[in-house]
């Protein structure tokens, strides 16, 4: 099921009601059922497997401190929790290809399984006391709107928010409303229209023009960003509207002015889980500088793993260390100009984008090579290809609804909190606003017939 | 609990009000079809739904064929008020849920439905209805269950449908912003000096070659197709029970054959007196209307302005001799 399908729509809707309806202290129950709704309408394997995964889970987060083999029974309960992920990992590797005959995916397999793993360490560790109640465990593990795309929300943080006894509260619900809206406008308006040129372009780079190249693999960092922001405020506009916080996954990346502050901004519950339970673990930066090289190469192996197991991700994986070093060693803990850090962060970041779009390392250094390959302007396809996949107006939409996000991310960089400004204002202006966004995206928006907006990119991790 | 109650009043206005603007840009976005356009599917049926309640005597339904043949104005001229619910490649699963529609709002006393679809209809291919005819014989039907069980079972019959698109048109039409003129902000279509109801006359005329059929009552008959042959008997039973004479019409055509007329001719009988069948393919109707298929046809299947007057005024005669 997906996040922008009418059927979840109406789970959401149908939800909210019987939730709003009955006492507090039963909400929980209604996330529940939500959840396995949403996860029984997703597919028989989707649900047996995140049964099965939070149930051994359960069990072996109770057998905690009751063995004197505690340190083996955590290891082997986090190889059991990630046999499936490793197996569909594995089977999406090419030279099984020819074994299977298609590739099988999970619904949000890679992000409940960290969920597991970082709840059953963190008990193993004393961190946490194991949960008793298995429905409440269940109720984490599976609670639907963040299963999807994250964020990978610990245990603690999760569930006191989850099971207290809260009263509706009108503003969460309206905030909940706000971030929904805005998720829909990036995907609709800005990651789905970007894809009907650059989609085009990496399918069949070879026959492009080096300048098309360029816009391409620009807008697919576009893409990325603004399709998987979108996903990750429609998750937290619909647990807003429950009275459940969720942890907000980005703030602003491409605003970041070094590559270090861009990974504590991009998909930061990622980014904190592997610095958590993989760098930190490892060392970390206390065992010198050639310990830290390893430490860092490890954890981005793992995230490029976590992303998928063709060498592509590796080498978009291996990038960012040596985008990291190199920083490190250039500006020796002086602060990056502020402007010149931004467009460093997003060209280079644009310039992986090869190797993360395209199945094979490869591929992705054919397409850089290719980048350079100029034929003349009366080569240059984008502009055909703006024109027969959307035409120049609909080009002018995109391009206003870039620099509305631009403006966006800049005023709340500057601290200006748009949902807390339109949150005061009279209800009759939050209703103009309402009609004028929902309309904007409706007229305006790339979906519908012919098209297929209801895969997000991180959907498939 | 009063902030509650504050609060849903303001949600419930915001989805009252939303639900208008929607409704509004629903019906903008979608594309209309007028006279002047090719066949004007949008103004016969919004046209349809600006006439006077129960102003009707008689209802045509049929396809492209009965949107040429069948002219109200001269059905006037015998005193018998009528509608041309007929669109370009309608089926009998289209003829019968607008004929469900229809009886909402008018009482007729007959319903003349054109036949051609029987045979012409393939189940495997859809053809000759294309999805975009069925959408757009749908498209200004007024949202009710009888359009909901339509958009349901239209989907089931054409997989090429978008049901979803059927029920919200945005998801199909959204991209029109860009071409939306005047005519997509038009309310009312009966109003336009060319409206004809449903009528849409053509000017075309010269096919030589046309033979009529010498009915032979000793040949086989041959099975219509069985979606359109189900659909034709629930036609049948809706006007049988709301006690609507029901008159099955093949209008010229170059295609049909005589194991077809015996066909439609013993599914008329079957029916007794309450269903008639006009064939204007037969020899004897052909003379006695005096047809000429090289003046009075616009090409091999559909009827010009004149051959149109000569079916209609045939069609008012045969029905005003009857007691």
């Amino acid at each position: 099921m997906s996040y922008i399908s009418i059927s979840f729509a109406i789970l959401v809707a149908v939800s909210l009601i019987i939730y709003y309806c009955i006492p507090g202290k039963y909400r929980w129950y209604v996330l529940l059922a939500s959840s396995l709704v949403f996860y029984i309408l997703s597919g028989k394997l989707a649900v047996i497997a995140i049964l099965v995964t939070a149930s051994l889970a359960y069990v072996m987060a109770r057998l905690a401190g009751k063995s004197a083999y505690n340190t083996k029974l955590l290891w082997a309960s986090i190889l059991l929790i990630l046999l499936p992920w490793i197996t569909v990992r594995a089977l999406g590797l090419s030279i099984f290809s020819g074994i299977f005959p298609k590739e099988i995916s999970i619904l949000g397999i890679s992000f409940y399984s960290l969920e597991l793993i970082s709840y059953i360490t963190d008990v193993y560790k004393g961190k946490i006391e194991a949960e008793t109640n298995y429905l409440r465990f269940l109720t984490y593990a599976l609670f639907f709107p963040k299963i999807m795309q994250g964020p990978i929300c610990r245990y603690e943080e999760l569930s006191p928010k989850l099971f207290k006894e809260s009263s509706f509260d009108s503003k969460k619900f309206s905030y909940g409303f706000m971030e929904i809206i805005f998720g829909a406008f990036l995907k609709f308006l800005i990651a789905d229209k970007c894809r009907l040129i650059a989609d085009p372009v990496f399918d069949n780079f070879i026959v492009y023009d080096g300048l098309d190249l360029w816009i391409a693999l620009f807008l697919f960092l576009v893409i990325l960003y603004t399709d998987f922001l979108a996903c990750v405020m429609i998750c937290k506009g619909v647990s807003s509207m429950f009275g459940i916080d969720l942890f907000m996954n980005f703030k602003r990346p491409m605003l970041a002015t070094s590559f270090k502050q861009f990974w504590q901004r991009w998909h930061i519950s990622l980014s904190k889980w592997l610095s958590d339970y993989i760098y930190i673990p490892l060392g970390g930066n206390k065992k010198g500088q050639v310990r830290r090289l390893i430490n860092l190469l490890v954890t981005f192996l793992v995230s490029a793993l976590w992303h998928g197991s063709n060498s592509g991700f590796l080498m978009w994986g291996l990038l960012q260390v040596i985008y990291r070093m190199t920083e490190e060693v250039t500006l020796k803990g002086r602060k990056a100009n502020k402007y010149l850090g931004r467009f460093k962060v997003c060209f280079l970041y644009g310039i992986s984008m090869a190797f993360f779009n395209l199945p094979t390392a490869k591929e992705g250094f054919d397409y850089i090579r290719c980048m350079f390959h100029f034929t003349g302007i009366r080569n240059f396809l984008a502009i055909g290809l703006i024109n027969h996949a959307m035409g120049y107006k609909e080009f002018l939409i995109l391009i206003i609804s870039i620099l509305l996000l631009v403006i966006k991310e800049l005023a709340n960089e500057a601290g200006v909190n748009f949902k807390k400004v339109l949150i005061e204002k009279p209800f009759i202006i939050r209703l103009l606003f309402y009609l004028i966004a929902i309309m904007t995206i409706v007229s305006f928006g790339t979906y519908g017939y012919g098209f297929n907006s209801a895969d997000f990119i991180y959907g498939g991790f | 609990m009063k902030k509650k109650n504050f609060f849903l009043i303001r949600m419930a206005v915001t989805i009252i009000v939303l639900l208008a603007v929607l409704s509004a840009y629903f019906y903008v976005i979608k594309p209309k079809y007028v006279y002047g356009d090719g066949f004007p599917t949008t103004s016969t049926f919004k046209g349809f739904y600006e006439s006077k309640r129960n102003s009707y005597d008689l209802l045509f339904l049929g396809s492209s064929h009965g949107t040429c043949a069948f002219d109200p104005k001269v059905m006037d001229e015998y005193d018998i008020s009528s509608y041309n619910l007929s669109c370009e490649q309608q089926n009998l699963f289209t003829s019968y849920y607008w004929l469900k529609e229809a009886l909402k709002y008018q009482k007729p006393q007959t319903v003349v439905l054109d036949v051609y679809m029987l045979y012409l209809f393939d189940a495997d291919s859809m053809k000759p209805t294309t999805a975009n005819c069925t959408r757009k014989a749908f498209d200004f039907m007024r949202l009710s269950p009888n359009k909901i069980s339509a958009c349901i079972n239209a989907k089931k019959v054409d997989k090429e449908l978008s049901l979803t698109s059927m029920l919200f048109p945005n998801v199909m039409y959204h991209t029109r912003w860009k071409e939306l003129s005047s005519k997509d902000f038009r309310i009312n279509f009966s109003d336009d000096p060319n409206f004809l109801r449903g009528f849409y006359p053509l000017e075309g005329q010269g096919v030589e070659g046309f033979v009529p059929i010498d009915v032979d009552y000793e040949d086989e008959t041959v099975n219509p197709n069985p979606l359109m042959l189900e659909y034709l008997f629930k036609i049948m039973k809706l006007c049988d029970e709301k006690g609507i004479k029901l008159v099955l019409v093949s209008t010229p055509t170059g295609f049909e054959t005589n194991s077809q007329h015996l066909t439609m001719w013993s599914l008329a009988s079957f029916f007794g007196n309450d269903v008639d069948f006009i064939d204007f393919n037969t020899k004897q109707v052909y003379e006695e209307c005096g047809y000429d298929f090289s003046k009075d046809n616009n090409d091999d299947d559909h009827a010009n302005k004149y051959g149109a007057r000569k079916i209609t005024e045939y069609i008012a005669k045969e029905l005003k001799s009857q007691p």
